[in-house]
């Protein structure tokens, strides 16, 4: 499996990635994407929580040239070398001896491990289990976390069958208390 | 911290100042343009040189120096090269340097990924001396039995080290990514002139041989200069029209280059061609990897370009002119490629200090704290 990028940062509740492939390239992943990372036999899971594009070198600073970027890629073929893409993801759950758990892993992934993409197997054990990956995410405080859930709910729409939707649905209500609206604006964008 | 208003009325004064010498130099164009008239005799004396001209360090004429050329237009695709270096300098206690260099290649206009490289040497100063600079007398320490690791390193030596290898670095990338049918333009920075070099025989030779490989190779190499502080051209009209200059209000000699051709040269153009007459030049380098140079109105500065000789010759002056205009003008006012490799190349103070941390932790493995040395203790914050 290819892997999408190579791991940054980590600790026990996110990792940060950078992009393997050219800058400007399709992106690997998409917000609210599942994904894993792999550290001696123990899998674990994240959803794709922030994407950004950066110079890799912070002291660096994006400047407009106001060219098309087709000639921009012809006339300075640097500028695309010096950006990379950049993306972070919220631990959801891992996976140790074939048993999958949601919630936070003994350790944090290793750093320059590669984080891939989760197959359509590992989706469905992920989602099959009682959504306790949402109270995971709506605790995180430096996302949109409702955004998220959108997201995250809508990229993997084809492994959530009616009665698990029901069962997430329930979750959210249980999570948001009273807050009908909150509740209703994120079931009805999942469908959208 | 700066006490800036204990200098205002002295900066008034100095403000004043400068502005009237600014306001001076205006009278400077239409002397210029006048003196470097084919007919003039300043030109007909300029030519006859050198046994009408007093200065020994005045360039030939290789153009008329009336000349003024636009920018032309550049190739639509062709590869730039650059290459520069940075160092770590020795301390008192450490006797060694660290040299760090960029290789860049950059193909503008096609699709080829650009090259970006960077790659660092240690010299202890028993290898220093052994290869680079043999029968360098010992300084500052004692001479047990002249062992080349009890001589101390000097910056200069150090300087003198890294000009050498850019040259190479520069080459050497080069040389491995030209692609055929191409054109292609080397660009150091700074001068092809070794002034560095003028003690170090070894590596003046190595300077010299790898100028020349350019040739061989046939890839045109020059060198820019930004803020060039240089008075070659100045010295000229200094020893041949100082009456001109005085009746214009102009001290001949405070006059430099730049401030010449920034009176006589508008944006994107480049000056008439000179030959330096520089004495490691005249002494050392080969006839046609002699160094002329032209001055070249940078939009925001005047940039000296220097580049051998062969280059004129084969017609390659257009090309670097061009290539140096359009690398200016997406650096918004330093060749970008130039930057690039400055960039790659530059020791930053965190990088050095990593650097000194994993030194110090081989040598405490050894048994050896090195936390007290000048250099170490140079980056710890100033306490309160």
């Amino acid at each position: 499996m290819t892997p999408i990028g190579e791991v940054i940062a980590a600790n026990t509740t996110a990792f940060s990635l950078v992009m393997s492939g050219r800058f400007g390239d399709e992106l690997p992943v998409k917000f609210g994407s599942l994904v894993k990372t792999e550290t001696n036999g123990l899998k674990i899971f994240g959803v794709v929580a922030l994407i950004e594009h950066a110079p890799t070198e912070p002291n660096r600073k994006i400047a407009p040239h106001g060219k098309p970027k087709d000639a921009l890629k012809r006339e300075m073929p640097q500028v695309f070398e010096l950006l990379q893409t950049e993306c972070r993801a919220l631990i959801v759950g891992y996976a140790h001896r074939g048993a999958l758990t949601q919630s936070f892993p003994p350790a944090p992934p290793d750093l320059h491990d590669f984080a891939y993409p989760t197959t359509d197997d590992e989706q469905e054990a992920f989602f099959s289990k009682p959504p306790a990956f949402l109270r995971m995410l709506l605790n995180s405080r430096d996302v949109a976390p409702d955004e998220l859930i959108v997201a995250c709910l809508r990229n993997h729409l084809p492994r959530l069958s009616r009665p698990r939707l029901v069962e997430i649905g329930k979750e959210l209500a249980y999570l948001f208390g009273d807050d009908h609206r909150r509740l209703e604006s994120i079931l009805l964008r999942v469908h959208e | 911290m700066l006490q800036l208003q204990a200098i205002y009325p002295t900066l008034e004064r100095f403000a004043e100042k400068v502005a009237a010498e600014h306001k001076r130099l205006g009278e400077l164009k239409p002397l210029l343009e006048r003196l470097f008239r084919d007919d003039s005799l300043f030109v007909k004396q300029w030519r006859d040189f050198p046994e009408t001209l007093q200065s020994t360090i005045a360039p030939r004429l290789v153009e008329s120096p009336s000349k003024r050329v636009p920018c032309p237009k550049r190739p639509d695709v062709f590869t730039i090269c650059s290459a520069d270096g940075s160092q770590i300098y020795p301390d008192r206690l450490l006797n060694f340097c660290l040299l760090n260099f960029s290789q860049i290649c950059f193909h503008i206009g096609a699709s080829e990924k650009p090259a970006m490289n960077a790659y660092a040497k240690l010299y202890d100063a028993e290898t220093f001396f052994k290869n680079y600079f043999k029968g360098a007398p010992p300084k500052d320490i004692e001479d047990k039995g002249s062992e080349t690791s009890l001589m101390r390193i000097a910056n200069d030596q150090v300087n003198a080290l890294r000009q050498t290898k850019e040259l190479s670095a520069l080459l050497h990338v080069a040389k491995n990514h030209r692609v055929e049918a191409r054109p292609i333009l080397a660009i150091a920075d700074g001068t092809l002139i070794c002034w560095t070099l003028k003690n170090a025989e070894a590596l003046r030779k190595e300077f010299i041989e790898k100028l020349a490989e350019f040739r061989q190779a046939n890839i045109p190499v020059l060198a820019y200069k930004s803020l060039p502080e240089t008075e070659s051209v100045a010295k000229a009209v200094e020893c041949l029209a100082a009456d001109d200059l005085q009746r214009a209000g102009i001290r001949p000699e405070t006059l430099s280059d730049a401030e010449i051709f920034r009176a006589y040269l508008r944006k994107g153009e480049r000056s008439a061609i000179f030959q330096s007459r520089s004495d490691i030049v005249e002494k050392h380098y080969s006839n046609p990897d002699k160094v002329y140079f032209f001055y070249l109105h940078a939009g925001n500065e005047i940039a000296r370009v220097e580049f051998p000789a062969w280059c004129y010759e084969k017609g390659h002056v257009d090309l670097m002119h061009s290539v140096v205009m359009d690398d200016l003008e997406k650096g918004k006012g330093y060749p970008m490629t130039l930057m690039e490799a400055h960039e790659l190349a530059a020791v930053k103070k965190d990088d050095e200090k990593r650097f000194f941390e994993l030194l110090e932790k081989q040598c405490l493995k050894r048994g050896v704290r090195i936390s007290d040395s000048a250099k170490v203790a140079s980056k710890r914050a100033a306490i309160i």
